[in-house]
């Protein structure tokens, strides 16, 4: 088994049909019989090397005896007490180490009789480009009117989409191989200002294609690689929010969604004698950004309320904060 | 450095308007049971001379009882903190954010005496109030009157250090504040 961190995003973005990257090896191990495994990290340097804007993919690839899996997960790496740290890309604190079950699919033909090492030695072709798929970024929601609301989403801004994993001709599963990130370029993108009844989730686009590992004919993954621009709006219908503060005209409140958090319970990537193991965290969300902007430019009384916790809490991902004209807020 | 503790007006007294990084000895501890906050921020107007309620934050306390040490107003500029308060809710909705002093602002019709379960008869001064352990949603509501002077206050961020028994921690904030005195917010709220 060996952990990968994937080239970061400007490498990807570039990345034409045909052509193949390689994976930095960060640690690797050999798993029990019954299938156990912990990987260390021998090489924090695969990881803070990799990473854009914070962000990094990483991979985890398991051959032997005739089987191949992978499992895709983001992290945020920062920089704590001098100390590089590896955590959840979402912000929170994740469960370290937590157990992540890889699902193992046969090979066949000549695939199997390619070495364990070589099946998982981190070589991926870019076999076909997709073309563009929408990814959420996040909502704004209103029932009055005298409230003007938009999304900004900045250089940096980062997705999170399910990973999509077929084994020689068998079915796409999405999300059974976990997540891929793709970050934003420079500058940022406001989307268009909406008022009065709002229900809207924002959408940008990505760039989708179909991975290939070099070593395996029958193996191929499909994820996110580049992030294309522009957005639209959906209707999504607003959520029944509860928690409000009120605002007198003239405010303009905004939340954020930067991952501003301390990564107090992330991995230590500061190389020592023994590694680290590796923790993996199962709570991703797919489809939602991070580093954007809620603003919500009030020109008359009233109150922002919150589905799950008061607005600037910021527990809902996304943040589905809705405009009311009353503390009842929204049912 | 030096620290003062600032007193103003009749509002104010014994409170203590510290500066980020004065007489700290260590740094707190983040992660502590008051929770984290999600980075955001506010531009609001108030008539000139007036001074305004900010109330928009607040925190629950998974944890033993806690004592608040002290307010820090981050990076401050031309924002005076003229009195600060923590106002149990036990309801849904938080005291807002709004010209004047609380709970009723300028227009004497505020959210104050209109939201159930903001609990203000129970208000403490925020230097040294006592937070228990909250159940349920109930959270402790900040509440801020500060004062701008010239054109436009703004503060970069507020810090609430407390403490449980013998263990400091931070809640940062991560909350932006900008305060325009008699004129109109502009065409863009982003942090000072």
């Amino acid at each position: 088994m060996a952990l990968y961190a994937m080239p970061p995003q400007p490498v990807m973005a570039k990345l034409h049909v045909g052509q193949q990257f390689q994976d930095q090896l960060v640690g690797s191990t050999t798993s029990s019989a019954s299938g156990a495994y912990a990987i260390k990290v021998t090489s924090a340097n695969a990881v803070t090397s990799s990473e854009y804007f914070g962000h990094v993919n990483l991979m985890i690839q398991a051959a032997g005896n005739g089987y191949f899996s992978l499992y895709g997960l983001p992290r945020e790496v920062s920089e704590v007490s001098g100390h590089m740290m590896l955590g959840s890309i979402e912000g929170k604190p994740a469960a370290v180490p937590a157990q992540a079950t890889l699902i193992l699919h046969r090979l066949t033909g000549k695939d199997a009789a390619v070495s364990d090492v070589a099946a998982s030695d981190g070589c991926w072709a870019l076999e076909t480009d997709e073309g563009p798929a929408w990814g959420h970024i996040d909502s704004v929601f209103g029932i009055m009117d005298g409230v003007r609301k938009w999304v900004t989403y900045y250089s940096g801004s980062t997705s999170t989409v399910g990973i999509a994993l077929s084994i020689d001709g068998a079915p796409w599963v999405n999300g059974e191989a976990g997540t891929t990130s793709v970050t934003g370029g420079a500058g940022s993108d406001q989307f268009p200002t909406a008022s009065g009844w709002t229900d809207y989730t924002y959408e940008t686009e990505f760039e989708e294609g179909v991975f290939e590992s070099c070593e395996l004919s029958g193996d191929a993954a499909t994820f996110p690689y580049a992030w294309d621009g522009g957005g639209q709006g959906i209707n999504v219908g607003v959520p029944a929010a509860h928690y409000c503060v009120y605002y007198s005209a003239g405010n303009e409140p905004s939340q954020t969604s930067t991952q501003a958090f301390t990564f107090s319970d992330g991995i230590d990537l500061t190389p020592t004698i023994d590694g680290y193991n590796f923790g993996l965290d199962l709570s991703n969300v797919t489809g939602w950004s991070t580093d954007v902007t809620l603003t919500y430019q009030y020109t008359t009384d009233g109150w922002m309320c919150g589905v799950n916790n008061y607005p600037e809490r910021g527990d809902d991902t996304p943040k589905n904060i809705v405009a009311a004209p009353t503390s009842a807020g929204s049912s | 450095m030096n620290c003062r503790a600032v007193i103003a007006g009749g509002l104010a007294a014994g409170l203590a308007l510290l500066l980020a990084g004065c007489g700290a000895a260590s740094v707190p501890k983040l992660n502590g049971p008051f929770g984290k906050d999600s980075p955001g921020g506010d531009c609001m107007p108030v008539p000139r001379g007036e001074v305004a309620t900010v109330a928009s934050q607040e925190w629950p306390n998974s944890g033993g009882t806690a004592r608040i040490e002290k307010i820090i107003l981050v990076g401050s500029h031309d924002l005076r903190l003229v009195a600060a308060w923590v106002v149990p809710v036990t309801g849904t909705d938080l005291i807002g954010v709004f010209a004047g002093y609380p709970p009723l602002g300028t227009k004497g019709d505020g959210p104050g005496s209109l939201a159930p379960g903001i609990e203000w008869a129970d208000r403490q001064r925020a230097d040294g109030a006592v937070i228990p352990h909250t159940a349920g949603h109930n959270v402790f509501n900040l509440v801020l009157v500060v004062r701008p002077s010239g054109v436009l206050g703004s503060v970069k961020d507020i810090y609430v250090d407390y403490a449980v028994g013998s263990t400091h921690y931070r809640l940062d904030l991560h909350f932006f504040l900008k305060v325009f005195n008699g004129v109109p917010t502009g065409s863009s709220c982003s942090s000072p």
